[in-house]
């Protein structure tokens, strides 16, 4: 019996030691592979304790800040304007992050380096992690009348200023509330007018005549083209059985700067012949439109461009998004310069102070002085008497110039504007417009004067 | 009374590790209720743990001053680390288990102080074993489960708002039975008449009564769904019959017959064969069948080495953690180091355990009697140990002492009662030794 | 001192604590094993002994071994096999005797009894390690080898 005993405590004492090795794999080997499982709850809690960085817009506005529930000590994220989505993005715990709170998830969260003393606090005295803020270069003013004057339709606007390149208002309609995001996720995934695409920057449009300034620029830089080259009689085009028209009147046009002012497509067919292939696809490079510019938001270009002789029409396969557009606007703004973009102005970590933020990239030449300047003065009397007049303001002086796109086969068409408006002398407002499935002319150049006029109001 | 230096020793011993498990229990508690934010008279529970403690050493130093000074600290320890947990885990419950605490110390000091206790119960083992079975079998009509549930298992009789489940006590039956038996017939078993091939085997007749009452006790688990309880039962059965008899081919020919029913039960009963496939391969069923295991391992890596700290981590994911996963409950928030702490100290448990049965080896009933606690004790732990890490299906036993429940702490404390007693030599011969004759090889009924 | 570093104070001490409990047991444990060998005795032959454990006024060192044979008698007398220089003792006091390999205690009526773990022997008992055998002042184990 004693050997039986002497056994059988050896086969418990293995046993024991079994389960306590067992104990070790899971809990310091396989460790990180349990944690990190998708289906671990405390993932979800985790991110909860975390009290995430706010986002403010330039005047110091709060665009979306953690809340604390002191019973749970759990943090819920508050969006007080459903205006900034498009630019603020979501932040879900189901279905992650978006725009800005996706672009500086980490500094938000707080994952920036820390010390090593804060880390071991954060581990062993369950510390919260406290993130960084974020102050945008958004106006949230702004941004509101854009958003208001979209209502109702698909579009987008942009709003820069020049030369800073600092983004005042970024637009895309429809938009959602990122505060109801999880109970309406189903609903807005689905939905066919995608509100959660991000018009401004990831929405690729045919340009159309909007594409003319830049067709011009080309040209006249070139020198293949003048302003008082005179154009044959036929203003219209047609895109496979369609009409693309004039943005304006079209009477008493006769000079190719006429034919710019009143947005007449048919003209710059044969201009664009006078430019060759080369210089035009270089000018569209210079233009930014054939890559996606530096930005901090995701954004789109459609490429390459293949059918030049279409691009006169604006209707190639070279799509732009409403971004491209505002940068082109800025270049004629700022005498053929193109500002670097700027979104963010300044950061800072939890307890820091505010670390001022450099714009992605340096000013490009995109089509020289003269050139710019020339185009930018037909803009101005395009507001004055010609595409753009709905977008002329009273006690400014805007340009701008307005185009129409067709979108496809189901003879839709798309509105665009792309203008600026001098606050000082070497300083401008500058903003494109597109306004999705309208006829309407005079609606993107509208929603443009308007923008502007608030924008003005904020950045003097 | 003369106190000699090996009593004085004894009660030191016990005195030092007494304190050193108050002051664990004490500020685990503590802990607990400055992270809960709970309020202070929520520490009342840490007033009776301590009247236990002190109740049992000063009892236990009067009755039976040569018991093992080791196994009270160990129970109290683990019985305390149970107390906070189901104030962690099941608030619910917080009030219930220092309630049973006091009801299974009284018992283990009882059962302590009985004099003519071993004797009756070596006596009528037939009779003490058909009543836990009736108790059992009552269970087949009038069970409920308190956790409600309609497909539940109904394993608990209900008296009032008290719960018990038959089983607990059925399993110390079983053992005082089985070491009763083995004892007046350990040799007729090792004599091995029947040749099979290469093992031999005893005398049908011998071991017939044996297997009739096993297998009657497992019909009925079987029939209410309990199988931890049967493969625990069956598991102990092998054990005893092994160190009693010390023939290999029992413990040979045992499991394979409980490999045969593993496989038969995986083809009958859904309960094995869900259970059985949440061992295999849980990743899949993650957040369905196999989610408690699934859970459980997630809490175990939550915990690392050190820990979330008391009341830090969230264990409470798991289904009923308060219950059959205290163990990784206990690593999320103490870590490993936790985890193998209270490995280590029922691991100690079980061998002071095997050490009374190696002391008494001269008187067999004893002897068994003390083995077959340390075993069913141990091998309860380790089924549940191994269920909630994925080692071996998960089998619902509770682990002793740290899981909630009454009926297994008090089935704990009176199997250590019984420990106790027969650790101590004065007090055995005094009550159970037959003046200068052999032993008695036969008591029937 | 703030609640979170109170907290992961009371951690360290906790687990501390939970390994200083863990080690004094094993302490014990290790010195239960160092005793019962060191009782263990070297010589071949002995299969059981009593050792002295206490002696007040009585000129016996404690930790004196005594072998024991077959049978062994304990008393005064100097014809026993353990000889107690102590009054308190009878001359034949106690008997232990080997039969089916256990080991009997009985008291041969003496004056004062015999103590076996503080309780009077009655009639003939039998012995297990460990035991504590008390003749007159004289405290004896028995162990066995």
């Amino acid at each position: 019996m004693t050997r039986a005993l002497q056994r059988l405590s050896i086969a418990l004492a293995l046993l024991f030691i079994a389960v306590g090795l067992t104990f070790g794999y899971w809990s310091l080997i396989r460790r990180s592979w349990l944690v990190g499982r998708d289906d671990n709850p405390r993932l979800v809690l985790a991110e909860q304790r975390i009290q995430r960085g706010t986002i403010f817009d330039r005047n110091g506005g709060i665009l979306a800040e953690s809340t604390r529930d002191p019973g749970s000590g759990l943090y819920t994220r508050q969006f007080p304007h459903p205006e900034v989505a498009s630019v603020v993005g979501y932040y879900s715990l189901r279905y992650g992050v978006g725009g800005i709170e996706a672009a500086f998830d980490d500094l938000l969260r707080g994952n920036y380096q820390v010390t090593v003393g804060e880390r071991l606090a954060r581990v062993f005295l369950h510390k919260t992690q406290v993130g960084g803020d974020i102050r945008l270069t958004l106006d949230l003013s702004a941004q509101q009348t854009a958003m208001a004057l979209l209502d109702g339709y698909a579009g987008a606007v942009i709003v820069l200023s020049v030369p800073e390149g600092d983004v005042l208002a970024l637009v895309s309609s429809p938009s959602f509330d990122p505060a109801a995001l999880d109970a309406n996720w189903e609903d807005l995934a689905g939905d066919p007018t995608a509100p959660l695409l991000n018009r401004s920057t990831q929405g690729l449009y045919q340009p159309g005549t909007i594409l003319q300034s830049v067709l011009l620029a080309a040209g006249l830089n070139s020198a293949c083209l003048s302003l008082e080259d005179s154009i044959s009689p036929v203003l219209t085009s047609q895109v496979n059985g369609l009409l693309l028209p004039c943005a304006a009147s079209s009477d008493g046009v006769e000079t190719l700067a006429a034919a710019y002012t009143a947005a007449c497509p048919a003209p710059f067919v044969e201009a664009v012949q006078a430019i060759g292939e080369l210089q035009l696809l270089a000018a569209l490079r210079d233009f930014g439109l054939l890559a996606p510019p530096e930005f901090i938001l995701p954004s789109e270009s459609s490429g390459q461009v293949t059918s030049v002789p279409d691009l006169a029409l604006g209707q190639s396969d070279l799509m732009v998004t409403p971004l491209q557009m505002a940068l082109v606007a800025a270049a004629f703004a700022d005498h053929g310069q193109i500002p670097p973009l700027r979104l963010v102005s300044a950061t800072r970590q939890a307890g820091g102070s505010w670390e001022t933020h450099r714009p992605s990239g340096f000013p490009r030449g995109a089509v020289s002085r003269a050139a710019a300047d020339a185009v930018a003065g037909l803009m101005a009397q395009a507001v004055n008497n010609g595409s753009a007049r709905q977008a002329a303001i009273p006690g400014y002086a805007v340009a701008g110039h307005s185009g129409i796109a067709i979108t496809g086969q189901d003879g839709t068409y798309n509105g665009w504007f792309i203008g600026f408006l001098r606050v000082s002398e070497d300083r401008s407002i500058a903003v494109a417009v597109l306004v999705e499935n309208t006829i309407q002319t005079g609606l993107a150049a509208s929603i443009g004067g308007q923008v502007l006029q608030a924008a003005a109001a904020v950045y003097p | 009374m003369h106190t000699n230096s090996l009593v004085s020793t004894n009660n030191k011993r016990e005195r030092v590790l007494l304190i050193l498990a108050a002051l664990f229990v004490a500020l685990i508690r503590i802990a607990l209720t400055l992270a809960r934010h709970l309020p202070w008279y929520s520490l009342w529970p840490l007033l009776v743990w301590g009247a236990c403690a002190l109740l049992l050493h000063i009892g236990l130093t009067w009755l039976l001053p040569l018991r093992d000074p080791i196994i009270l600290p160990v129970v109290m320890l683990m019985a305390g680390w149970g107390i906070v947990l189901t104030a962690r885990l099941a608030p619910a419950f917080s009030t219930r288990q220092p309630i049973w605490l006091v009801v299974a110390a009284l018992a283990s000091l009882a059962i302590a102080r009985l004099s003519p206790g071993l004797r009756i119960l070596r006596r009528y083992r037939y009779s003490w074993l058909i009543a836990g079975i009736i108790l059992l079998a009552a269970t087949l009509i009038f069970g409920v489960n308190p956790s409600g549930g309609a497909n539940a298992p109904r394993l608990w009789l209900g008296f009032g708002f008290i719960y018990f489940q038959p089983s607990e006590i059925l399993k110390l039956l079983m053992v005082i039975f089985m070491a009763s038996y083995l004892a007046d017939k350990r040799d007729i078993l090792s004599v091995k008449p029947l040749r099979v091939w290469k093992i031999t085997l005893p005398t049908p007749q011998y071991i017939a009564p044996l297997l009739l009452m096993w297998g009657f006790c497992m019909i009925l688990l079987i029939w209410q769904r309990d199988l931890g309880t049967a493969s625990l039962f069956f598991i102990i059965f092998l054990g005893m019959l092994y160190v009693a008899t010390n023939q290999t081919g029992y413990l040979l020919v045992g499991l394979v017959l409980l490999m045969l029913s593993g496989l038969a039960g995986y083809f009958l009963f859904d309960v094995v064969r869900l259970r059985v496939d949440a061992w295999l391969n849980p990743w899949p069923e993650a957040s369905g069948r196999a989610f408690q295991i699934v859970q459980s391992l997630l809490a175990i890596a939550s915990g690392g080495l050190f820990g979330q700290g008391i009341g830090q981590g969230s264990p409470t994911y798991i289904p009923v953690v308060h219950s059959d996963f205290v163990l990784a409950a206990i690593a999320e928030e103490w870590g490993l180091m936790g985890a193998v702490g209270v490995i280590a100290s029922l691991a100690i448990l079980i061998f002071r355990g095997l050490r009374i049965a190696a002391k008494n080896v001269d008187q067999p009933f004893k002897s068994l009697l003390a083995a077959g606690i340390s075993l069913s004790l141990g091998i309860q732990s380790l089924l549940i140990a191994g269920g909630v890490l994925k080692l071996i299906p998960l089998t619902g036993v509770t682990f002793p002492f740290i899981s909630y429940g009454g009926s297994s702490l008090l089935s704990g404390f009176v199997m250590i009662g019984l420990l106790w007693r027969l650790s101590d030599p004065a007090t055995n011969r005094r009550i159970d030794q037959p003046i200068f004759s052999e032993p008695s090889l036969e008591f029937t009924p | 001192m703030s609640l979170e570093i109170t907290l992961f104070v009371i951690r360290i001490v906790v687990a501390v604590l939970l390994y200083a409990f863990l080690g004094t047991v094993l302490f014990y444990c290790v010195r239960d094993i160092h005793t019962a060998s060191a009782q263990a005795p070297e010589k071949p032959g002995a299969s059981a002994r009593l050792v002295i454990v206490e002696s007040e006024n009585v000129p016996l060192e404690p930790g004196l071994s005594f072998d024991l044979l077959p049978l062994t008698t304990i008393g005064r007398g100097q014809t026993c096999t353990v000889v107690l220089p102590d009054s308190f003792a009878s001359t034949e006091h106690a008997r232990i005797a080997c039969r089916k390999e256990q080991w009997w205690l009985d008291d041969l009526d003496s004056r004062n009894g015999t103590l076996l773990n503080d309780f009077p022997v009655t009639g003939t008992v039998v012995l297990a390690a460990g035991d504590l055998i008390r003749v007159g002042r004289v405290t004896l184990r028995f162990d066995l080898v």
